[in-house]
């Protein structure tokens, strides 16, 4: 066999097998460990989860007992490069969707006279006129946010 | 046993590079990166949750039917233009396996398409039976190539429950294989099943055909003459079963939106534009879907590097797809368009006639709208003749000059194949998500209107949906910019 030969062999192979192998033991992580080695899934709190949009983790979370009526640490999601702690419908209000508002409240968040009026101040802060019109229509708005504290 | 000396040994190994006196320790090896391979792929497709979109409404629907025969009857009928009788059957049979597994549907449901692409890797070393450790090296480029072909995704990536685009490719691939065979009535059996069980999964099932057809050509006589002629007359039957007795029509323009030079084309758009004259559209789309396969553009008929580069910035992940894809496709050339050893024609050779072969009929299959999908088998066979293609490099006995830069872009051609198959794993991973989060909105407190009537199905549903929904899964916001940039947006 030449040379040439067993080096073009050699670079052909090289690149392939290691990458075969490392993907092979990523695999193997998968089946045996439920988490690949290669991009597997991050720790995400539940307000995290919300303000990626991520229904299914929220659901997730929720189902493995996660209260949806606290406050979580959310780091450089709602707010770039900074820490903020809301509780899941806050966070909600920060992604200005009501279809997750309206997911966490079917999910057992709590919408009450006292955190209704922080939750609208809020939605009215952010622009989330859609969460601002469903709190309206079980609340009564209140007349002014002044002493009203808001997460930012 | 190998028949030295006659026509059928010399086109089984059509072109022997480096013939071993122990092939045992090249067939281990071939094998076991054939293994590798198909963990790597388990691994990522076991993990994603059943999907809901084009899945759930066919599991809710065989449910309540009294045996699998019903379900064979629902799938000739429930369509004006798809005729899919055994993808009812076959999903009856997972649930029922799922039920007798205690209510695990995930086992069963991800198992099945875990293990039938274990099954297609398999068939891949298989085909291309590596006797030597060149040989071995070129299988290693091959895997990477089958794996990273931007058309392998569409085969895990999705199941409606079941992928009905990979039964096509494992079947082709297994129709390839029995060709390669000693043969025998066994044998043309087996292929007539595969062509009936492929067609009634999937009308890109009639692929089988011109492969035993184009195998047979190019002298494989593993499926015998009588073997083919039973086979075409199946596909006769199957034509004017469909078109004749069933009445199913095909797709024409409009009925789904398709890629058009670097955008798109609405359906209403299609039938402004080309209503007068279809056949410009379905020329733009068959020759466009046979030139995805080669140079990886375009990708859904759209030339998604023209837009990139009028956006003003080209991502990596166009220069690795089309530079790796250029220099497999140009080492093919090389190959189809040269001579072997004893001047045989390597064009005719088994691989390289099957995947034209495959090529051509597979483009034809997406004439009315460009599916990256409909490609996927011709993917399949790309690597196959690649692997053939390469085997041949390895043989030559170049200049030195000329041998230093052979290495040289074999290292690069491998590792850009490798970024590729990496790119497959994280494909996968955003395929998890996305069917984790549609369970999020299946058997929701705020539509209880919406749940199974049947308290069996909603059991099934109910089931399923807490397996799914207890799938961790990557969050795609939170992968680095870099991510996309090598592997694409999703």
């Amino acid at each position: 066999m030449r040379g040439t030969t067993i080096l073009m062999a050699i670079a052909l192979a090289v690149p392939a097998a290691g990458t075969i192998v490392v993907l092979a033991a990523s695999g193997t992580m998968a089946l045996v460990r439920g988490q690949p080695l290669l991009w597997p899934a991050q720790q995400v709190t539940l307000t995290e989860a919300i303000g990626m949009h991520d229904t299914g983790e929220i659901v997730r979370q929720i189902a493995l007992g996660a209260d949806p009526n606290i406050r979580y640490d959310t780091w450089d999601i709602l707010k770039r490069y900074q820490h903020v702690s809301v509780t899941p419908l806050e966070a909600a209000v920060a992604t200005r969707e009501r279809y997750l508002f309206e997911m966490i409240v079917a999910h057992g968040a709590l919408v009450t006279p006292e955190n209704a009026r922080t939750l609208h101040c809020f939605a009215v802060q952010e622009h989330a006129s859609d969460i601002a019109a469903y709190l309206a229509d079980r609340f009564p708005p209140p007349a002014s946010c002044d002493g009203v504290r808001l997460p930012w | 046993m190998v028949r030295k000396g006659t026509r059928i040994d010399y086109v089984r190994r059509p072109y022997v590079t480096m013939p071993s006196l122990n092939t045992r320790g090249p067939q281990f090896a071939a094998w076991a990166l054939g293994a590798l391979t198909a963990v790597a792929l388990a691994g990522s497709v076991y993990r994603m949750p059943i999907q809901v979109s084009d899945s759930l409404e066919v599991i809710q629907r065989v449910i309540p039917m009294p045996s699998a025969t019903a379900a064979f009857v629902d799938g000739l009928y429930n369509s004006p233009t798809m005729l899919r009788p055994l993808k009812e059957v076959r999903t009856r049979l997972l649930v029922q396996a799922g039920e007798a597994f205690g209510g695990r549907y995930h086992l069963v449901f991800r198992g099945y398409h875990a293990i039938a692409g274990a099954m297609l890797i398999a068939l891949f070393v298989w085909v291309c039976r590596a006797r030597s450790w060149t040989d071995v090296a070129a299988l290693a480029a091959a895997l990477l190539v089958l794996t990273g072909m931007h058309t392998f995704v569409g085969l895990f990536r999705e199941a409606f429950p079941v992928n009905h685009y990979l039964i096509v490719a494992v079947s082709t691939l297994a129709t390839f294989a029995l060709a390669q065979s000693r043969g025998g009535w066994l044998v043309d059996l087996a292929a007539i099943v595969l062509l009936t069980s492929a067609t009634l999964s999937f009308e890109s099932g009639l692929l089988v055909w011109p492969v035993a057809v184009a195998a047979y050509a190019a002298g494989l006589r593993g499926i015998s003459r009588r073997g083919v002629a039973v086979m075409t007359l199946l596909v006769v039957l199957y034509a004017v079963f469909r078109v004749g007795y069933l009445g199913k029509h095909g797709a024409g323009v409009g009925e789904r939106g398709t890629g058009f030079g670097a955008g798109a084309l609405t359906e209403s758009e299609q039938i402004a534009r080309f209503g007068n004259r279809p056949s410009l559209l379905y020329a733009y789309n068959v020759t466009m879907a046979a030139t995805s396969v080669l140079l990886s553009q375009p990708q859904v008929g759209r030339f998604t590097v023209a837009t990139a580069w009028n956006n003003g910035q080209l991502p990596p992940v166009f220069i690795v797809q089309i530079g790796s894809s250029i220099l497999m496709s140009l080492v093919i050339a090389w190959y189809v368009l040269t001579r072997g050893p004893s001047a045989s024609k390597r064009w005719r050779e088994p691989a390289v006639l099957t995947f034209f072969a495959v090529l051509a009929v597979s483009a034809l299959m997406s004439y009315a709208y460009a599916k990256d999908e409909i490609m996927s088998t011709a993917g399949v066979f790309y690597a196959v003749v690649a692997y053939t293609a390469v085997r041949g490099l390895l043989a030559l006995r170049p200049p030195t000059w000329v041998g230093a830069l052979l290495v040289l872009l074999a290292m690069v051609a491998s590792s850009a194949w490798a970024v590729r198959s990496a790119g497959l794993h994280l494909r996968l991973r955003h395929g998890a998500f996305e069917a984790r989060a549609e369970w999020a909105y299946i058997l929701s407190p705020l539509g209880k209107d919406n749940w199974p009537k049947d308290p069996h199905v909603l059991q099934v549903v109910s089931r399923m949906r807490q397996e799914a929904l207890l799938q961790p899964t990557i969050t795609p916001a939170l992968l680095p910019r870099w991510t996309e940039e090598w592997w694409g947006e999703d």
